[in-house]
């Protein structure tokens, strides 16, 4: 099966055709979304309509894109391909770990060296970085995004859409409400009521509160 | 002109708690907003001039009382929001909707209250007024009509715009190490923009002050000859910065206020900054005075209602409240310098001609808090 990587930047193409490569996937073509790179520089050619020019039963899409972008908007790029009736693949580095019964989603991405205990389940479109360590048992939600070297304790939730920076490190049995935000080098010990914004630029946890309407609720 | 304020009022506890008295205590202050109240039985705790103040949604109505029971004077609330009965968590007196002692436990052998004396150990209730969605509280025996304290074109767009704010917001608090006054000066201060933000604030607004031409400035005049002469109802402010592109994917997704292409400000007297950027975006900032060098500051971001499907709002506003504190906090370590240093500053202060919206607002704080029998200098 071939791959061919839908990409919105390219660090985030540049890590999906790393891995994919060092799988031994054949990828087959790259489509770029909302910006330009010089042709000569893309691991693969270029496609300008995907839905004229694969044929969608002999490849898989990877829908790439990094944290600082939003992954629901990955999400949005996915089910749009998906409607048009592509399947997407897993890329799973060579030297990580997944223990036996990891449930791993479509167009998701674990990173070279990354672990994952036995029982963990990743959702669709989520990225768990290089070396991250993701404990027994636990949830990362849809769309989430784990940084490079973070450890997730056992038995976690990690919700949808949250984003780990590199090194954050949450203690076993924390509960990460979605859209959650820690920033690099983080340390949750416990879990915390709603969903939370750290940055260092503020000097309590920013919170999220109050109900979301039927409008701006997640479908 | 020289200004008004004197370097030691910014670091006095005897100024702090005539300002204490005299404005805070005095007059309707800012305390929360319908979104923190939604639901029957949610509350929202804050200290109001030193005073531990709870807000409640009780049966639809919002009711504002002092957080502390009549038995013991314990701790009703702990948390800054949630919801929960009027159960005191000391002893487990509890409170019905109308703020009334309902029960005692053990009264019959223990307290023996009668019905009458049950009547008169209610919560101690202070006046709330709901201007649209916001919720001012006022901890005066007998508040004055908050109409003196607003104008009344003020509070109208304050009411029609606060209505379309969002039932989903961000929310933090900062203790900052300066006096209260200088945030709120900051605020009314365009010339620092260009200068101590350049670089930070978003380039699609025009931030220049205005450099128009100005009457003569006598620097020795006494502005304080004629300081009375500002009415409480003229010292909020709105301005209007006109934004430049500024438009995000996401404001077609939710309803939009007039200006759209604007940041407007607004202050309200005494100690709030409400913002509503490109009429997409609501940002609360509340200057809470707890000494004369320290002030929390309250920070709220909310969008308007959405009107179609908004699923990534939780990060806009993450990303909104990013970009504000990535310039009030250029303006948090100026201003927690300038206080450092105030002690050993004796000389008066000077303003130009675009402060004269600081002399208005040092006037006023002046005359509320000599009418208080305060510190008059």
């Amino acid at each position: 099966m071939k791959l061919v990587i839908v990409a919105q930047d390219a660090r985030s193409l540049r890590q999906a055709a790393t891995v994919a490569k060092a799988a031994g996937i054949e990828l087959a073509g790259v489509v770029a979304l909302g910006w330009v790179s010089p042709v000569a520089q893309l691991p693969a050619p270029l496609i300008t309509d995907a839905a004229a020019q694969l044929d969608r039963r002999a490849c898989e899409l990877y829908v790439a894109g990094d944290a600082t972008m939003l992954n629901s908007q990955r999400l949005a790029v996915m089910l749009q391909y998906k409607a048009a009736g592509f399947r997407f693949a897993t890329l799973v580095a060579p030297d990580a770990e997944v223990d036996a019964g990891v449930r791993l989603r479509e167009n998701t991405l674990i990173g070279f060296r990354a672990r994952l205990g036995a029982g963990a389940d990743v959702g669709a479109n989520a990225v768990i970085g290089d070396l991250a360590a993701i404990g027994h048992g636990t949830r990362i939600g849809q769309s989430a995004w784990i940084g490079r070297d973070c450890v997730v304790g056992e038995d976690c939730r990690v919700g949808r859409n949250c984003v780990l920076g590199d090194g954050v490190r949450l203690a076993a049995g924390c509960v990460l409400e979605p859209w959650s935000v820690l920033p690099a080098g983080y340390r949750l010990g416990a879990s915390h009521r709603g969903t939370i914004f750290i940055d260092a630029l503020f000097r309590a946890p920013v919170v999220l509160r109050g109900r979301a309407t039927p409008e701006g609720s997640e479908s | 002109m020289r200004s008004l304020m004197h370097p030691e009022d910014y670091v006095s506890h005897a100024v702090f708690a005539a300002e204490q008295r005299g404005i805070f205590s005095r007059l309707w202050m800012l305390a929360g907003t319908r979104a923190m109240l939604a639901a029957d039985g949610e509350y929202r705790t804050c200290t109001l001039a030193g005073k531990p103040l709870a807000l409640r949604n009780c049966g639809g109505r919002i009711r504002a009382f002092l957080n502390v029971c009549r038995h013991r004077g314990a701790r009703l609330f702990a948390d800054e929001f949630g919801s929960g009965p009027l159960v005191c968590p000391y002893h487990g007196w509890s409170y019905d909707a109308y703020l009334a002692l309902d029960g005692v436990p053990r009264n019959t052998s223990l307290f023996q209250f009668s019905a009458a004396e049950m009547a008169q150990r209610g919560l101690i209730e202070f006046a709330v007024r709901e201007v649209g969605d916001l919720m001012f509280v006022n901890l005066a025996d007998e508040p004055l009509p908050i109409e003196e304290q607003f104008a009344p074109h003020l509070l109208a767009m304050l009411a029609a715009s606060s209505v379309k704010m969002d039932s989903q917001y961000a929310y933090t608090r900062f203790d900052c190490g300066f006096n209260w006054k200088l945030g709120i000066e900051n605020i009314k201060d365009p010339l620092h923009v260009e200068v101590l933000h350049r670089g930070t604030f978003p380039d699609y607004f025009d931030t220049r002050a205005d450099r128009t031409a100005v009457a003569p400035i006598n620097h020795a005049a006494d502005p304080a000859l004629d300081w009375r002469k500002v009415a409480l109802s003229e010292v909020s402010d709105v301005w209007d910065v006109p934004m430049g592109e500024g438009e995000r994917e996401w404001h077609a997704l939710v309803e939009r206020l007039d200006g759209k292409r604007a940041y407007r400000g607004i202050h309200l007297f005494p100690n709030v900054n409400l913002m509503i950027v490109a009429g997409a975006v609501f940002s609360i900032q509340v200057y809470n005075p707890i000494a004369p060098d320290r002030t929390e500051i309250q920070m709220l971001a909310a969008t308007t209602r959405p009107l179609a499907a908004f699923a990534h709002k939780p990060l806009v506003l993450w990303e909104h409240l990013k970009s504000d504190m990535t310039v009030l906090g250029q303006d948090i370590e100026c201003l927690e310098n300038l206080q450092a240093g105030l002690h050993a500053v004796d000389f008066g202060f000077v303003h130009g001609a675009y402060e004269a919206q600081l002399i208005d607002f040092h006037a006023v704080c002046k005359s509320l808090c000599s009418i208080a029998g305060g510190v008059a200098s």
